[in-house]
């Protein structure tokens, strides 16, 4: 009897300790918790205009993400919502608070708020983006691997049609494709040339991975697999190996440029007014972005393996898809240049002076 | 001294519409290649300024074509066989030695054939083959993007920007070249007269 009664005591007593530990402890909200609900594809909202939004995450594009890869969890940037209470309707607090990507990425954020978008925001227009509108709630991936056009879709093209509001510049459409926007409208964060390899037949960029493959070198040996005299750059003789190298497996691909700004904070500084206008900038062989060049590999993850390229490559006829008028001319065009003009006033010089010192001989003639 | 009317008045008209145009297009062609180093004007102005009379002369020049095709013109410029052999070495030969020595030009214009065998190849050459290659490469560089299945086809926008330019550079020389040869008339001037009035003066032939 007196043992039995103990036990119940016991039991009792954990079970009220059990309690006690309940109530004061939070558990930790985990991805897998968020994701019961906000995993259903279905699951949405109505909002008080009548219009539904959903509010599903898909898990898979999640995991992809810059953050999911990192392992960031969800709390960790809604941090207003560390707590679930499942006896009400919604466990959470509604409307959850902004995210604050600046409490991580706190130089893109200060450079972002002296943006004209920031500016723009300040002033009331809700149309000006704020973080998420470029790079997107959930699904944010990394750039490096996406080419000038294609880091102008996902971003500044969602909003701005560059060919309305560029009335000043020749070729535009050229121009948009070999040079970032960023280029001119985040003048300060300064830039590099960026080289490709470009497959004409199919019209597309080569992939590291298609590259390395036909190649069989990895992202680790790929530079000094060409890098023949030792100096860790691409040269012009290299690249062109590596151009015949493709042919040989048929593929026939060319060295293409792009202007592109450096992958630095800086970047989201975006303006508009002061923009360059300067051609300069750019088409000049003392241009700041024709000395660095790099050779970009993308990598299935969205970054790339960037090899540096000598500058003077850029001259060459086999970087043959990119010519900043005057910035990289092609040398040997020139002095073949100078001796068809010299032939030219020697041709006139020469037959001219013949003629004036035979002029004697004409008049015994006559 | 016999008068031959060589040039018609829409020869004449064609004739400086291209050299004033090939001009311009050479000294802005210098000031977008060489833009670091000359400063006459900006790039972008000489940009679309090359652009315009770029546009201007390629209009020209098809008008050009077409007249001559279709009048049957066009034959001027087609050496014959007898040409190719022997006028040829002929011109080639007064050229180089009988000029000096005062022998009359073996070649005799007339309205129907005025170019002799040098020249026929020469602006055969170039009338058909060198300024329609410049004409063509000029458009793609007008619009890259409009264009880009051929600039890739061609390997790249350098090698449409070389071949263009290498003409550039022989259209300087052209210049030049065609500029003293107009000076080889019965008087320096004679040419040059000849194409502002249309009258060529051609001595009279003592045998």
């Amino acid at each position: 009897m007196r043992w039995g009664l103990l036990k119940i005591l016991v039991v009792l007593c954990l079970g009220l300790a059990l309690c006690a530990f309940e109530v004061g402890t939070v558990w930790a909200v985990s991805n897998e918790d968020c994701l019961e609900c906000h995993g259903d594809p279905d699951f949405s909202t109505e909002l008080p205009n009548g219009k539904v939004r959903s509010l599903y995450v898909n898990p898979d594009r999640f995991k992809a993400s810059v953050h999911g890869v990192n392992e960031v969890s969800c709390t960790d940037c809604h941090a207003d919502l560390s707590e679930l209470d499942y006896d009400k309707d919604v466990p959470h607090k509604v409307p959850a608070a902004p995210v604050s990507c600046g409490d991580c990425h706190d130089e893109e954020q200060s450079a972002y708020e002296s943006s004209v978008h920031a500016s723009f925001r300040k002033q009331g227009k809700k149309t000006a983006p704020y973080c998420f509108n470029c790079h997107d709630y959930h699904y944010t991936k990394h750039l490096e691997a996406l080419t000038v056009e294609e880091r102008a879709d996902k971003f500044c093209l969602k909003c701005h049609d560059p060919m309305k509001i560029h009335a000043w510049l020749p070729e535009k459409k050229l121009h948009f494709k070999h040079v970032g926007c960023s280029v001119c409208h985040a003048p300060e964060t300064g830039g590099e040339v960026a080289l490709r390899l470009y497959d004409v037949a199919k019209g597309e960029f080569l992939s590291g991975e298609k590259l390395l493959k036909v190649l069989k070198v990895d992202y680790d040996n790929f530079a000094k697999h060409f890098d023949k005299d030792g100096d860790g750059k691409f040269s012009a003789d290299e690249l062109s190996q590596l151009v015949k190298v493709l042919r040989k497996n048929k593929i026939h691909a060319v060295v293409r440029g792009e202007f592109v700004v450096k992958y630095d904070p800086s970047l989201h500084a975006i303006v508009k007014d002061k923009a360059v206008k300067d051609c300069d900038a750019c088409h000049s062989a003392n241009s700041s972005f024709m000395q660095k060049v790099y050779l970009v590999v993308s990598k299935k993850d969205g970054t790339a393996a960037k090899y540096p390229v000598d500058n003077k490559a850029l001259s060459s006829i086999y970087v043959s898809d990119f010519y900043a008028i005057n910035a990289n001319r092609v040398p040997w065009l020139d002095i073949i240049g100078v001796l068809i003009v010299l032939g030219g006033v020697a041709f006139a010089g020469g037959h001219g002076t013949l003629r004036l010192l035979t002029i004697p001989l004409r008049r015994k003639d006559k | 001294m016999k008068r031959i009317y060589l040039h018609p008045l829409p020869v004449r008209i064609w004739h400086w519409i291209h050299a004033a145009c090939i001009v311009l297009l050479v000294l802005s062609g210098i000031q977008i290649r060489y833009a670091d180093h000359i400063h006459f004007m900006s790039l972008k102005d000489a940009v679309n300024f090359h652009n315009i009379i770029g546009i201007i002369v390629s209009i020209d020049f098809l008008l050009w074509f077409g007249y001559y095709v279709f009048t049957g013109k066009i034959k001027t410029y087609f050496p014959t066989a007898e040409e190719i052999l022997h006028g040829a070495i002929r011109q080639i030969r007064y050229y180089g030695y009988g000029i000096f020595k005062g022998e009359p030009n073996p070649f005799h214009p007339t309205p129907d054939n005025k170019f002799n065998p040098l020249q026929k190849g020469a602006y055969m050459t170039i009338m058909l083959v060198l300024l329609p290659l410049q004409i063509v490469t000029g458009i793609i560089l007008l619009d890259v993007e409009k264009w880009s299945y051929i600039v890739d086809f061609l390997g790249g926008i350098k090698v449409v920007d070389a071949i263009h330019v290498l003409l550039f550079f022989f259209f300087a020389s052209f210049i030049i070249a065609h500029f003293y040869l107009a000076t080889l008339g019965h008087t320096p001037l004679a040419h040059f007269k000849a194409m502002i009035t249309g009258w060529e003066e051609e001595p009279e032939e003592h045998h």
